[in-house]
C-alpha cells in the first residue's frame, strides 16, 4: 500500500502516472494559508460548483492568519480548527485517495503533509428513484431502488425509522473494488447467520461485481440448483418488510436489485398488493398464481402425455381435433411442442434485448409467423400453439420463478414425451425433491410452507384478515412458531 | 472424472433404451356391434377417423364403421380391427350393440374377452338393435354421416342403457332402429330377467320401471288427459309383514302445472300394476328381497320365486 | 439425527401403496372380509407394538436381533421387488410403456443417496393426491352404487386360506420414524384394512362381487369424461415410485444397523 509522500510533487506525479491519460482527471494548484496545495477530483463525479462554494463560504467566515504555515499546520487548521466541512477521516494512502476520488469526493493535497483532506462535493449523474419495471403493483409505494448504494441505503433508512436497522458497507474483493452493503435488523436477524453472510461476502472473490446475484455461488455453493432460496427486489418497501422479518439484505453499488435471504417458496406467490387488498381477493389471486405456476410447468407435458398415451382422459370432442391436427403436421406431437416452446423462448428473449423502436414490428411478425403462417403451411397445429401460448403467458404471473419454470417445463415435456406417464410421474417427483431439498442457512425452502403441512395456514395459499395476521409477528428464523432466542425489545414487532 | 462421465453415459444409454416417441395415430373405437351367427361371429367397430387439419376448427369427428367376421369373437374383432386404418384403441369404447334376438351368452362371451384383453370395459352401456350388420352397412353407404348420428343417439340415450356388468341382473334394454332421419328408439323395450327370460315391455311400464329403479333422466308419462314429465323422483319403501307402502315424491317439470288428484291416482295404479306384473315374472324391481332380509332376517325374506306379491299401496306426491 | 428420518406420513403412504396393489381375496363376501380383515388388523397391530418394544429394548447386537434384522432386510427386498413388478405391470398394461425400467437406476440412486427427511414433503403432497383421487373415484362411481348389491346371496367363502398381509414398515417403525409418535404408528395396519375395506365396499356396491379390482376403476364415468382410471392409476404409480425409493432408504437404514460403517453416520445431504 503506497503511503502519501510529504512532497506534493511526488504525490502529483504518482497521480499523473495513474490518471494523467484520463480526460476526467482534474488537478488544480492552489495556495491556501500561504501553503501550496492541489485539489484533485474526477470531473463529472465531483461538483466543482459545490467545491468552490464550499471553499468561498469557508474563506469568507475565517480570517486569514498573517504568518505562513507549513503543510501539516494548514492540514490541522483546515481539518480541526476551521469551518470547512471536510471529511473527518483524512486520506492516508494512495489506495484511499483513489477510493475517495472514485466516490466523487475532491481531495486537497498539501505540500509537506503526508495526508490529504477529502471534501464531499459529489455531483454524480445517476438514474433517479423511479418505479421498477419488473415489479408491478396497484397499491403501495412506487419507489424503486436506484443504482447508487448510498441512495438505496437512505431509502431503507427512511422506511425503518428506528435504531434497529444496521447497514454495513464494505468493498468487495474485486479489481474494481465495488462497494456492497449488508442490511439487517439487529433485533430479529440471527446474529450467527449475519456473521456468516458477512464472512462469506468478505471472502468472495468475484471477477466482477455488477449485481447482488453475483454473490450467489459463494452464498450457496453447489453444482446445480433448480430453485434458489433467495429472492430479489427493487422496491424499498418490500425490502423493508423483509428486513423486519429478520432477513438479510445485500445491495451492490451500481445495481438496483437487492438480494434477500433466506426466502421461502410461498413468497414467490405474494406481492406488495397482497396486504393492501381484501383478504378474499388476495387469497383468490394467490390461488390463481399457484395454479398459473403449476400450469406453466406441467401443462405442455401433461397435454403431450394425455394426447399420446392417455387419450381417454381428454373429452372426445377435443380429442379428435388433436388427432386431426397431428395428422396434418409432419412432426410428432412431442417434437412439435418442444419446437413451439423453444420458438416462444427465442421471441421472448428477442423482445427483451431488442431496441424498443423495433419491438412492435418484431412482435407483429412473430405473431403472424407463428399464429397464422405456420398453421397455414401445416408446420404447426392450433392445439399445440394454444397450449404453448398459455404456458408462456402464465409464467409471467410469477416472474421470480421464470427460470425454474422454464427449465422444469422443458424437462417435463421431455420426460412426458419420451417416457409417458412414468416419465411424468418421475418429473413430478423431481420437482418435489428439488423443492424439499432446497434451503439456506437452516431455513428450508418449503417452510413454513402452508401446503401440504397446513393448507389453511393464516398467510399461506390463502390469507387471513391483516388485523389477525398482525397479532403474530412472523420472523424467518422461527421454528414451529417459537422464537429462536429471546427478543424482548424488538422495535419491528407489532403490538399484540 | 472419466469414470463419472462413463457412468453417466451408461446410465443415459440405459434410460434411452426404454424410451420412445409415440404418436396419437390410433383408431379410437367408440362403439362395438356384436352378432353371433350360426357359424361364428360378426363384429363392427364404430371408430373415429378425423381428416388431417392443422387448424383444429376445421376438423370433424368423421366416424366410420369397420366390420369383420370370424369363427369366434376374438377372431371377428381382430378381423374388424384389420379393416381400420390405424391400430385400434378401445379406451373410449363405451357402447355395446347387439341384435335383439341375442342372448346372455353373447354378453358373457364379450365380458370374458373384455376381462382378458381389455377390448372395451365392463361398464360399457348396452343396447339392442332391430337391424343387423348388413343393414347397418347399407344404410351407412347411403347416408355418409350415419355413424355420427348413431353415436349421437347412443350418447343421448346413455342414461337409459344398462351396463355390461349388470348382465346377470334384471336389465331393461331399449331397442334401436334405423329411421329416416337417423336412429330412433322403439316404443317397447326388452327386459332380460335374472333367470334368463326375455319380456317385452311397453310404455309406460318401461318408464315406471326406470323410475322405480332410479335410472334415466326425465320420466315422461302419457296419462289420460295430459303428458306428465317428472324430473326427479325419490322412492321410499316402508315395509311391514303384511303391507308394502310405496311413497313417490316427484319433482314436476318447471313451467308446467302440478298434476291433479286424478293424475296421481293413475300413477299410483300404474306403479302398483307394474310392481305386481314384474313380481309375477320374478322381477323384484323394489328389491323387497334384500329389504325384507335386512329387516326380518332369512326367515322373513320375501322372494319373487317363492312368495306371492305382497300387498302394495302406492302414494304419489308432486312438488 | 432423529429429525433426519422418515415421517409417519411417509410410512403410511408406503403401506397404502402396497395395500392398494395387493387387492382383495377373490370372491370373498363383504361381511366375511370385514370380520377377517378386522382380526388381521388387530393381530398386526399387536405385532407392530411388540416389535416397537423389542427395538426399544437392549441387546441390539445380540445374534437373535441381528438375525431378525437380516430377515427383515430380505422382507424389504422382497417387497421392493413386488412393488416394482406391480408398477411395471401397470405401466405395460395401462400405459404400454417400459419407461419404468429405464428410470430404475434414477429411482435406486435417489432412494439410496437422498436422506430420509427429503421424502417427507413429497409424501405429504402425494397424500393430497391420494385424497383427491378417492374423491374423483367416488364422484364417478356414486351413481352406479346400489345398496341392494350388499346382500348378494350367491357368493360363498373362498376355498383358499386367509392371508394377512405383513409389511416391513409394521416392524421397523422405531428405526424409520424415531421421532414420530409410535403410539399412533402401531395402528398402521388399520390403515391397510381401511383401504381394503373401502375397495371391497366399492366393488360390492357397484358390481356385487366377482370382478377384478381394476374394473372398479374402469367403471368410472361422469359427464364428458368417459374414463378416469388412468389418472387414478397414475397417482398410484407415483406412489409406487415413492415406495420404491422409500424402501431403498429403509434397506439402507437397516443395513446400517446390521453392518455399521466405520463413521457410523448417514450420507450427508
Amino acid at each position: 500500500m503506497q503511503q502519501l509522500s510529504r512532497e506534493l510533487a511526488e504525490n502529483l506525479a504518482a497521480l499523473d502516472a495513474l490518471f494523467g491519460a484520463s480526460a476526467d482527471y482534474y488537478s488544480k494548484s492552489i495556495t491556501i494559508y500561504h501553503c501550496r496545495g492541489n485539489i484533485v477530483l474526477f470531473d463529472g463525479m465531483a461538483s466543482l460548483e459545490s467545491l468552490w462554494q464550499l471553499l468561498l463560504e469557508g474563506a469568507s467566515r475565517h480570517t486569514l492568519p498573517p504568518e505562513q504555515h507549513t503543510g501539516p499546520q494548514v492540514f490541522r487548521l483546515i481539518l480541526q480548527d476551521s469551518v470547512f466541512p471536510a471529511e473527518s477521516q483524512p486520506v492516508e494512502d494512495m489506495e484511499d485517495l483513489i477510493r475517495r476520488l472514485t466516490a466523487g469526493m475532491a481531495v486537497l493535497l498539501l505540500d509537506g503533509c503526508p495526508q490529504g483532506i477529502a471534501f464531499s462535493v459529489q455531483g454524480l449523474k445517476f438514474r433517479s428513484v423511479e418505479e421498477p419495471e419488473g415489479e408491478g403493483n396497484l397499491r403501495g409505494s412506487r419507489e424503486g431502488f436506484a443504482d447508487l448504494l448510498r441512495i438505496n441505503l437512505s431509502l431503507l433508512r427512511r422506511l425503518i425509522r428506528n435504531g434497529d436497522l444496521v447497514q454495513e458497507v464494505a468493498q468487495a474483493d474485486t479489481p474494481a473494488k465495488t462497494e456492497y452493503g449488508v442490511c439487517y435488523c439487529r433485533s430479529v436477524a440471527d446474529p450467527a447467520m449475519v456473521q456468516r453472510v458477512k464472512r462469506l461476502l468478505a471472502t468472495a472473490k468475484p471477477e466482477m461485481l455488477l449485481d447482488s446475484s453475483y454473490f450467489m455461488p459463494w452464498l450457496l455453493p453447489g453444482r446445480w440448483r433448480l430453485f434458489s432460496p433467495v429472492s430479489y427486489t427493487q422496491r424499498p418497501a418490500v425490502a423493508a418488510a423483509k428486513l423486519c422479518e429478520g432477513r438479510i439484505l445485500i445491495l451492490v453499488n451500481g445495481s438496483p436489485s437487492a438480494l434477500v435471504l433466506p426466502a421461502l417458496f410461498c413468497e414467490n406467490f405474494e406481492c406488495l398488493d397482497d396486504y393492501a387488498s381484501t383478504a378474499v381477493f388476495s387469497s383468490f389471486l394467490r390461488l390463481l398464481k399457484y395454479a398459473a405456476f403449476y400450469l406453466t410447468v406441467f401443462l405442455p407435458g401433461v397435454f403431450v402425455c394425455l394426447a399420446v398415451y392417455l387419450p381417454e382422459l381428454i373429452p372426445p370432442q377435443l380429442l379428435y381435433k388433436i388427432e386431426a391436427a397431428e395428422k396434418a403436421t409432419p412432426l410428432p406431437l412431442f417434437a412439435e411442442m418442444l419446437l413451439v416452446m423453444l420458438l416462444l423462448e427465442v421471441i421472448r428473449e428477442a423482445g427483451l434485448r431488442m431496441p424498443q423502436s423495433l419491438g412492435h414490428s418484431v412482435s407483429l411478425v412473430a405473431a403472424l409467423i407463428l399464429g397464422d403462417a405456420a398453421i397455414a403451411t401445416g408446420l404447426m397445429s392450433t392445439p399445440v400453439i394454444f397450449v404453448a401460448s398459455i404456458t408462456s403467458i402464465a409464467v409471467f404471473v410469477t416472474p421470480a420463478l421464470y427460470e425454474s419454470a422454464t427449465l422444469l417445463r422443458l424437462g417435463v415435456v421431455l420426460a412426458a414425451g419420451l417416457a409417458g406417464p412414468p416419465g411424468l410421474a418421475a418429473a413430478f417427483f423431481a420437482l418435489l425433491l428439488a423443492l424439499s431439498g432446497t434451503g439456506i442457512m437452516g431455513v428450508p425452502y418449503l417452510t413454513p410452507h402452508p401446503f401440504p403441512q397446513s393448507p389453511l395456514s393464516e398467510d399461506g395459499v390463502i390469507r387471513r384478515n391483516y388485523r389477525r395476521l398482525s397479532r403474530r409477528h412472523f420472523v424467518i428464523w422461527q421454528k414451529e412458531g417459537e422464537p429462536k432466542w429471546n427478543r424482548t425489545a424488538s422495535p419491528c414487532r407489532r403490538r399484540r | 472424472m472419466k469414470q463419472k462421465t462413463i457412468l453417466f453415459l451408461v446410465l443415459a444409454g440405459w434410460c434411452l433404451l426404454f424410451l420412445r416417441c409415440e404418436t396419437t395415430e390410433k383408431s379410437m373405437v367408440r362403439a362395438l356391434y356384436l352378432s353371433r351367427q350360426e357359424r361364428g361371429w360378426e363384429a363392427a367397430l364404430l371408430y373415429q377417423a378425423p381428416e388431417a387439419a392443422a387448424d383444429a376448427s376445421k376438423a370433424t369427428a368423421a366416424l366410420r364403421v369397420g366390420t369383420g367376421k370370424g369363427g369366434d369373437l376374438a377372431a371377428a374383432l381382430s378381423a374388424a380391427e384389420e379393416s381400420l386404418p390405424q391400430t385400434a384403441d378401445y379406451r373410449l369404447c363405451d357402447y355395446l350393440l347387439f341384435p335383439e334376438d341375442s342372448d346372455r351368452t353373447t354378453l358373457a362371451d364379450y365380458e370374458t374377452l373384455v376381462l382378458k384383453d381389455q377390448r372395451g370395459r365392463t361398464a360399457a352401456r348396452m343396447i339392442c338393435t332391430d337391424f343387423d350388420l348388413e343393414e347397418l352397412r347399407m344404410a351407412a353407404e347411403k347416408t355418409g354421416d350415419l355413424p355420427d348420428k348413431l353415436l349421437d343417439k347412443l350418447k343421448g340415450s346413455a342414461g337409459l342403457l344398462p351396463r355390461l356388468y349388470q348382465r346377470q341382473e334384471t336389465i331393461l334394454l331399449p331397442v334401436l332402429e334405423i329411421a329416416d332421419t337417423g336412429f330412433a328408439l322403439k316404443d317397447w323395450e326388452q327386459m332380460w330377467t335374472a333367470d334368463g327370460n326375455k319380456i317385452q315391455l311397453e310404455e309406460p311400464r318401461t318408464v315406471m320401471f326406470r323410475l322405480l329403479s332410479g335410472t334415466g333422466g326425465v320420466y315422461r308419462f302419457r296419462l289420460e288427459g295430459r303428458q306428465l314429465n317428472i324430473r326427479r323422483c325419490s322412492v321410499s319403501v316402508t315395509m311391514t309383514k303384511s303391507l308394502v307402502r310405496l311413497r313417490l315424491d316427484c319433482q314436476n317439470e318447471y313451467g308446467r302445472a302440478l298434476p291433479g288428484e286424478e293424475n296421481c291416482r293413475q300413477l299410483e295404479q300404474l306403479c302398483e300394476d307394474t310392481v305386481r306384473q314384474l313380481w309375477g315374472q320374478q322381477v323384484d324391481v323394489l328389491h323387497l328381497q334384500q329389504a325384507s332380509s335386512l329387516r326380518y332376517g332369512r326367515q322373513g325374506m320375501l322372494s319373487p320365486t317363492k312368495n306371492a306379491c305382497p300387498r302394495l299401496e302406492a302414494d304419489v306426491h308432486f312438488y | 439425527m432423529e429429525q433426519d428420518r422418515f415421517s409417519m406420513q411417509a410410512a403410511a403412504l408406503s403401506i397404502f401403496t402396497a395395500v392398494a396393489a395387493e387387492g382383495l381375496p377373490d370372491g370373498i363376501p363383504l361381511r366375511l372380509f370385514l370380520l377377517k380383515g378386522l382380526c388381521g388388523a388387530v393381530l398386526l397391530t399387536a405385532l407392530s407394538a411388540f416389535s416397537v418394544t423389542l427395538w426399544q429394548g437392549g441387546q441390539q447386537n445380540a445374534f437373535p436381533a441381528v438375525a431378525a434384522k437380516t430377515a427383515l432386510l430380505f422382507l424389504l427386498l422382497a417387497e421392493w421387488c413386488t412393488t416394482f413388478a406391480r408398477a411395471q405391470q401397470v405401466c405395460r398394461r395401462e400405459f404400454d410403456s417400459m419407461a419404468l425400467v429405464g428410470l430404475l437406476p434414477l429411482l435406486l440412486w435417489a432412494g439410496w443417496k437422498l436422506p430420509p427427511a427429503r421424502w417427507n414433503s413429497p409424501a405429504r403432497v402425494l397424500w393430497w393426491f391420494v385424497v383427491l383421487g378417492f374423491l374423483v373415484l367416488f364422484a364417478g362411481l356414486a351413481g352406479q352404487m346400489q345398496w341392494y348389491r350388499l346382500w348378494d346371496m350367491e357368493l360363498q367363502a373362498p376355498a383358499e386360506p386367509w392371508q394377512v398381509p405383513l409389511y416391513g414398515e409394521y416392524l421397523l417403525l422405531p428405526l424409520l420414524c424415531p421421532g414420530a409418535k409410535l403410539r399412533r404408528g402401531v395402528f398402521l395396519p388399520f390403515l391397510g384394512f381401511g383401504v381394503q375395506l373401502a375397495l371391497a365396499v366399492g366393488m360390492t356396491l357397484v358390481f356385487g362381487g366377482g370382478y377384478p379390482e381394476q374394473e372398479l376403476l374402469r367403471a368410472w364415468s361422469a359427464g364428458v369424461f368417459s374414463r378416469m382410471d388412468a389418472l387414478i392409476l397414475w397417482v398410484w404409480l407415483t406412489c409406487a415410485m415413492f415406495r420404491m425409493c422409500f424402501l431403498c432408504g429403509c434397506i439402507r437404514l437397516l443395513a446400517g444397523r446390521i453392518l455399521p460403517t466405520p463413521s457410523g453416520s448417514e450420507v450427508e445431504s
